[in-house]
């Protein structure tokens, strides 16, 4: 069995905040611990505030850890600065949500696009024009585009530039992070199947981090499921989604509306209670416990770790009472 | 039965320095008491404009209503009445609910400061009424100690609960009406479906319309009975949401049934809509809407065809609408 | 090569479109003419005596009439234009030098540096102008020179913060964080990412400073402490035409006129830079 290509171990991110003269310390992400193989997309799902995105950072070394460890190709994050860093700096790559803010207005696209091959010396200057060329038409861009100004471009061909962008160094990771929630939907379904497209042909692995379950259904192998910094459930994803196991996971695919109303008129729905805690003061034990209905006392005193459950795994203590339960009713 | 609300050929346009942008076309719909209606469409649809023309929101400087148009609602010609009256409904007869709950309330009045403001312009009580008004509101959206909340700011409360204050300000003075322009899209699911939950109960117990404009075909399907699908500035279909989910007749409406997400439907691609939409300058134009990106287009779509009647209550703008198999497109 | 484009681009934008715009920048070339080649403007010299000819009023011969020793007000205003345009863009561009790199390591690298900087920036904006001018002429004596250090370092808190807060706004763009991400390393984020982003609100308060440094320059050079006789500058001659006013009234108006027309002018400049660079302030 191969090593995976991202392995985040234990991932810990305190961010330190100073408001009205009190620091806080808010738990980002605390104990968190995701794998991406080779050639996969794994979906991470959560709500704001969960700490998806600060976890994707810290993926590929954007974000420093304060806790635990993040192994790409099996080794530990190089230092910032060192040429290993270098090689990793081609080897992952990320797109973020803001196509608007995602490309430099005061550089042609085609110069956008270069930025990545001088930085990583990706063949000699004048096979550039022929490789941008090459890799707007990949993305389904005409080559011309390469000399015109993002100002120009709507959303959706920004985002396609971005994605050009992230294939120009052949990299073996993208985190595309909310890569289509500032899209249309017609638009974003375009941005979604050109992606897939992408990751078959060129077997690039995915870590795709996204609040909308629909569309992590429609992408991801692996889905994992994100509440305040912690992973709830992960596994493959038809199973995540068809045999929910942790009631955060339930109740967040019963709130997801479903664009078919006799599903919608039958989905099974858990009210939550409450709103999500303060970041800064986590519940003690199971994170989730203050909005579970059926937390108990237990879950106050010990926090659930991630346990097997089917092909999945599952941070409840009583993930098998609940799931035992509903299936006979 | 006379509909509470009746959109007849409305057409709105926006002058720039340069041009003229018609941003909606000919829209025609309905509402009546109690009844939840959606519009449903993406960016530049015009659904939002449509919206605001009821309550006549937009600059009268740069905004022109064609001269055909009509907006009545409960007998009362809105396009036609003067802005002193206009302004006496918005938040009584007519309450309206935007998208950002944070941009909606100011964060230096409490939540009960502001709902007092809505409440003393509308209605004439004495103090304490108000306020027992208020927290009636407040716990009638499901927020827990609205005897607490209603001297609490803002940035006290979470983006759901926001919305949730925003929904207890429309009803005060017991609306007949309430537009909810894109309510949820700034929540997270769980938020959104605890809006929508109460939004629902409260037009079923308190017989409020709902016009909820939103670009999700779920939010459709959770909330709404009938659906009017905009595109391009045009009404292109129209019915009940069952019809139109199980059987859409206009290729946009399969189009984007087919390039939503579903987090039920087993892994799948989506399929998208080729191209883009395209706002229109200038004249109006005379080719149906959607011939850009439609796979079924032919010449005769240079003629914008007319909405009209395939089944009961359930119209469409397409000259194929009979013959098309759409539903394996999606 | 690749940042060039942008600039070129940036600085095109700036060529005025509407008719206030061409006429200023006619009016200025016009002016850096002035300052350039005064003796094509004028057929006297400024330091011209002419005993016949002292505190005459204005005719045709001699539009602003004459001064104490006979001399063509309009020509020792023509003539201190040179000196007034030096200090004006000199001051400037000294500020510029220390404000800008200084401004970009504060906002991008923050923390430690940017809270020194800060202090220092704050420091000097709290200053009085005027005792600090005091200071440094005590100890370097009054010069041109002398002039553009202490309007230079006037100056710097102003581009400081403008260039601070601008980098600041850009570091969290997404083509910065991107950027990042790719690999690039600071200097290569600072010159191709922020600097062509920030030249544009950096050349819009150049103009704004400069009619600053005119009116400051009027005000030192009127109590003694800019530029000295026999150099001409329009404070330096405002501060010897104060003697004149009950006898020869239009001699410290010419010249009062001109200092707050050149400077009224210059602030419009800015502003209709500022327009044109952002464009959704034209509508506002």
């Amino acid at each position: 069995m191969n090593a995976p290509l991202l392995d985040v171990r234990d991932a810990e991110i305190v961010f330190t905040a100073r408001r009205g003269g009190v620091t806080r310390h808010i738990q980002a992400v605390s104990g968190a611990s995701i794998s991406v193989a080779r050639g996969q997309t794994v979906g991470l799902v959560g709500e704001s505030g969960s700490g998806k995105s600060t976890l994707g950072a810290a993926a590929i070394g954007l974000q420093a850890l304060d806790g635990g460890e993040v192994l790409f190709d099996g080794t530990p994050m190089p230092a910032e600065g060192s040429p290993a860093w270098r090689t990793l700096r081609r080897r992952v790559q990320v797109i973020f949500q803001d196509p608007f803010s995602a490309l430099n207005p005061r550089q042609t696209i085609g110069q956008s696009l270069a930025e990545p091959l001088r930085l990583h010396s990706m063949g000699p200057r004048r096979s550039w024009p022929d490789r941008i060329a090459e890799l707007l038409e990949l993305v389904g861009l005409n080559p011309e585009m390469a000399r015109q100004y993002p100002g120009t471009l709507s959303g959706g061909q920004r985002q396609r530039v971005c994605i050009a962008r992230a294939l120009a160094v052949e990299p073996d990771l993208i985190v595309c992070d909310e890569i289509t929630s500032a899209l249309d939907v017609s638009t974003q379904a375009q941005i979604v199947a050109l992606i897939a497209d992408i990751q078959k042909r060129m077997g690039v692995a995915l870590l795709f981090i996204s609040h909308d379950l629909g569309l992590v259904r429609a992408i991801a192998d692996r889905t994992a499921v994100m509440y305040l910094g912690r992973i709830m459930e992960a596994g493959p994803a038809g199973e995540v989604f068809e045999t929910p196991r942790h009631p955060y996971t339930r109740a967040l695919l019963g709130a997801a509306p479903i664009p078919d109303p006799v599903l919608e008129a039958r989905r099974e729905r858990i009210p939550l209670r409450g709103e999500i805690p303060d970041p800064a003061d986590p519940p003690s034990g199971c994170r989730f416990r203050t909005r579970c209905p059926h937390a108990r006392e237990e879950c106050a005193k010990r926090t659930p770790l991630p346990e097997p459950a089917g092909g999945a795994i599952v941070a409840c203590h009583f993930w098998r009472e609940i799931t035992g339960t509903e299936d006979r009713s | 039965m006379k509909p509470l609300l009746e959109i007849a050929d409305l057409g709105v346009a926006f002058r720039t320095s340069s041009s003229l942008i018609h941003a909606v076309v000919d829209v025609s719909l309905t509402v009546s008491a109690g009844e939840r209606v959606g519009v449903i469409g993406e960016s530049g649809s015009g659904k939002s404009v449509m919206a605001r023309a009821i309550m006549r929101l937009d600059d009268p400087r740069r905004t022109q209503y064609a001269t055909s148009s009509r907006i009545t609602l409960d007998g009362r010609q809105i396009l036609a009445l003067p802005e002193r009256e206009v302004h006496r409904l918005r938040g009584d007869a007519v309450s309206m609910i935007f998208q950002n709950p944070m941009h909606s309330l100011n964060p230096a009045f409490t939540v009960g400061q502001q709902m007092d403001a809505v409440l003393k312009a509308h209605r004439k009580l004495p103090g304490r009424d108000r306020r027992a008004r208020i927290v009636d509101a407040l716990g009638a959206v499901d927020l827990p100690a609205p005897g607490d909340l209603v001297d609490r700011y803002p940035h006290e409360l979470s983006g759901g609960q926001r919305q949730r204050v925003m929904v207890a300000q429309a009803i005060l003075c017991e609306p007949s009406l309430i537009i909810a322009d894109e309510p949820t899209s700034a929540l997270d699911v769980t938020a959104q479906d605890t809006v929508l939950d109460v939004l629902e109960r409260l037009s079923r117990d308190k017989a409020i319309a709902v016009l909820m404009i939103t670009h999700d075909m779920g939010v459709v399907a959770r909330f709404c009975e009938t659906v009017n699908v905009m595109y391009g500035g045009r009404l292109v279909e129209t019915g009940p949401v069952g019809d139109i989910f199980a059987a859409p007749r206009h290729p946009y409406t399969a189009a984007l049934l087919a390039a939503t997400p579903n987090p039920a439907a087993p892994a799948r691609t989506l399929h998208p809509i080729p191209g883009t939409q395209t706002t229109r300058r200038g004249s109006a134009s005379t080719a149906c809407a959607f011939i850009a990106r439609c796979p079924h287009a032919t010449t005769l779509c240079k003629q914008a065809p007319a909405l009209r009647q395939i089944r009961a209550n359930h119209r469409v703008a397409c000259h194929y609408a009979e013959e098309l198999d759409l539903k394996a497109a999606g | 090569m690749s940042a060039s484009a942008p600039i070129t681009t940036r600085i095109g934008r700036l060529v005025p479109r509407s008719p206030a715009g061409i006429v200023l920048t006619l009016l200025g070339i016009g002016v850096v003419l002035v300052a350039l080649f005064p003796a094509w403007f004028t057929p006297y010299q400024p330091n011209g005596i002419n005993a016949r000819a002292i505190l005459q009023p204005p005719s045709p011969a001699n539009p602003f009439g004459t001064d104490e020793l006979g001399s063509d007000v309009l020509a020792r205003i023509i003539y201190g234009t040179r000196l007034e345009i030096a200090i004006a863009m000199g001051s400037v561009a000294l500020a510029a030098l220390f404000a800008v790199p200084a401004g970009l390591l504060a906002g991008y690298r923050g923390k430690t540096a940017d809270w020194i900087l800060t202090l220092i920036a704050d420091s000097i904006l709290s200053f009085p102008i005027v005792l600090f001018a005091v200071m440094v002429v005590a100890s370097m004596g009054a010069s041109v020179g002398t002039l553009i250090f202490v309007l230079g370092i006037v100056f710097i808190p102003r581009i400081f913060r403008l260039v601070r807060g601008q980098t600041q706004v850009l570091v969290e763009q997404g083509f910065v964080r991107g950027a990042r991400a790719m690999g690039a390393g600071t200097f290569d984020i600072l010159l191709r990412h922020i600097l062509p982003n920030i030249l544009g609100p950096v050349l819009v308060i150049v103009p704004q400073l400069m009619a600053v440094a005119i009116l400051i320059e009027a005000g030192l050079s009127f109590i003694g402490l800019g530029v000295q006789p026999p150099q001409i500058s329009w404070g330096s001659l405002l501060l010897v035409s104060k003697n004149y006013y009950v006898n020869a009234i239009w001699y410290p108006l010419a010249v009062g006129a001109v200092t707050t027309l050149a400077s009224a002018l210059l602030v419009f400049a800015g502003d209709l830079a500022a327009n044109a660079i952002n464009p959704d302030r034209r509508s506002g």
